[in-house]
């Protein structure tokens, strides 16, 4: 088995950041990525991507090459295509890899596995053609592919982000739909301050909202319903706005996007604690100010702490490997504090203009608590929204209870993609935070593994 | 159907349920189901309802195929090689 000082899981800003500076102290330092290229999925490919697809997504991820170098260029141990399966105890992990199972001890750990899109469960969601707008932006990405006449809906500047990468790309979206309540922006105001500090982020996504509407792209504002329908895949899409109902056929792709929530699913196997973060409507790792959680050797960072974006991520990594390296003797106390005063000032004010925008992209309740019961919320197992309305109803109040009776969050998935709403639905009905409704618990392996994989593993059976 | 933008970027031909399928080298084996086919790749367990790919990023498991020499396994995080056989679980389980 491999020891090492530190084990970082996720290769996006926060882990790159985390390593580059870890590896600086002089610590020993492994890096482990589901993905075959460092990046994460801001700056997925960045090292590979055609000019001509760089150039339509934008510099803000061209900058990400910067990171990804950094790394290459690094005494640290770096593994892509490495799945997590389990962090026992604080002190070892294993993931596997094309060639088999692996594992390796580490005295810290840095889970920087960023985020993933908020599941948006509308009636029909499940069909083949409706996907996240994460997926338009990783297609582009990972394969230069796009969908023709693709219907973009939700909230958040990733929505915007990719509709004007399309349009880059010469592909006219069939239409933009803009879930943003209007009380949002009011209630945004309260926050004006964070809208000063971040007022080049906002000008940046005014932009690209305009170069949409310039386009000529239908862009219809203060949706409030939204269904999906179609036999053996997507065919229809249907919307209300102040003006009524509309209704488009003959669509072959539904991206929907309600901004992201922490990929805390390692960090939750791990042991590490949770609490709901009624703001930002998801289960919350609880820390303390530099990402330490409730097991001393773990840490988090990046948006897998709590959704910051990727400068943020950069920032809280490094403070991370900074207090690694100082647990472990490798920096003096007064470097120590100097280099965490630098780092948490700029967290800071990066965490001011975030509290602006989670008002301002705060999703709306239809959103997230589904109005018809046949609405599917556990996608793996068909658990649907009425299952968890009859439990309720019936005086449950316990998360885990309703897994245990309807399989919801035992799929594949492990949760991932029911738990922000079972929590959401709870919450909604005044039943979180507090009571019983403890975040689910997700047991290894984290990813499905095989049978031969695991038989191969046998005391100290597994390969370095 | 996802179409792919590059022109002239070299293609790598797999098959996918015994039929050839040709996609840009580098791309996924989610992207070449995509492109491929617009219907379903697999169906849920519970109520048998139509699937695909959703994510593209590893975490919802709904692009779950059968590669040849890898076994089951999510092929969003798989890359695309010359002679790749792959298996959905909408087609007659050939590979």
């Amino acid at each position: 088995m491999g020891h090492y000082d530190l084990i970082i899981v996720g290769a996006g800003p926060a882990g790159m950041a985390a390593a580059v500076k870890a590896g600086a102290c002089g610590l020993r330092v492994l890096i482990l990525d589901e993905q075959a290229r460092p990046g994460g999925q801001i700056y997925r490919n960045v090292e590979i991507l055609a000019p001509h697809l760089r150039q339509a997504l934008g510099e803000d991820y061209s900058r990400g090459e910067d990171a990804t170098r950094a790394l290459q260029n690094s005494l640290v141990e770096y593994r892509p295509n490495a799945t997590v399966l389990h962090l026992d105890q604080g002190r070892s992990i294993v993931w596997s890899q094309h060639d088999g199972l692996h594992s390796a001890s580490a005295k810290r750990f840095i889970l920087s596995t960023g985020a993933l899109e908020r599941p948006f469960p509308i009636d029909g969601w499940t069909l083949p053609g409706v996907m996240t707008v994460g997926a338009a932006q990783i297609a582009l990405k990972s394969g230069g592919a796009a969908a023709d006449n693709a219907v973009l809906a939700g909230s958040g500047p990733l929505l915007w982000l990719v509709a004007s990468q399309y349009l880059r790309l010469g592909l006219k979206p069939r239409a933009v739909l803009d879930t943003a309540p209007p009380e949002n922006y009011v209630q945004a105001l309260r926050q004006w301050r964070g809208a000063v500090a971040g007022r080049e982020l906002l000008l940046k996504g005014w932009h690209l909202q305009r170069e949409v509407r310039a386009s000529g792209t239908p862009v219809y504002r203060n949706v409030s319903d939204l269904w999906a329908s179609g036999k053996r895949r997507l065919e229809s899409v249907g919307f209300r706005t102040h003006t009524g109902w509309h209704r488009l056929d003959a669509v072959s792709h539904l991206f929907l996007h309600q901004g992201l929530v922490p990929n805390d699913q390692l960090a939750a196997i791990a042991g590490c604690e949770r609490h709901w973060n009624s703001r930002q409507l998801s289960w919350q790792v609880i820390t303390d100010p530099y990402g330490r959680t409730s097991i001393p050797s773990i840490f988090v960072a990046g948006d897998a702490m709590w959704i910051a974006g990727a400068d943020s991520a950069a920032l809280t990594g490094q403070v991370a490997a900074v207090c690694v390296a100082s647990d472990l003797g490798h920096l003096p106390a007064d470097l120590y504090a100097l280099e965490l005063e630098r780092l948490m000032k700029s967290v800071q004010e990066q965490a001011r203009i975030r509290a602006f925008l989670d008002i301002l992209f705060r999703p709306p309740r239809w959103a997230v608590v589904p109005r018809e019961e046949e609405t599917v919320i556990c996608r793996c197992e068909d658990v649907q929204m009425k299952h968890l309305d009859d439990y309720l109803s019936a005086g449950g109040d316990d998360i885990n209870e309703f897994k245990s009776a309807t399989r919801c969050g035992m799929g594949p998935c492990q949760g991932r993609l029911c738990a922000p709403t079972v929590a959401a639905i709870l919450a909604d009905r005044g039943q979180l935070p507090g009571g019983k409704a403890r975040p689910p618990r997700p047991r290894p392996p984290a990813s499905p593994v095989s049978l031969d994989q695991l038989a191969a593993l046998s005391g100290d059976g597994c390969r370095q | 159907m996802f179409q792919f933008l590059e022109p002239h970027a070299p293609l790598v031909t797999l098959k996918v349920d015994g039929r050839d399928v040709q996609v840009p080298a580098g791309a996924s084996v989610a992207l070449a189901l995509l492109a491929n086919t617009g219907g379903p790749t697999r169906y849920s367990p519970a109520a048998h309802g139509p699937r695909a790919p959703f994510c593209l990023m590893g975490v919802c498991h709904e692009c779950t195929v059968e590669i040849e020499g890898q076994g089951i396994t999510r092929s969003c995080l798989s890359t695309v090689c010359p002679g790749m056989r792959i298996s959905t679980e909408t087609g007659n389980g050939t590979l």
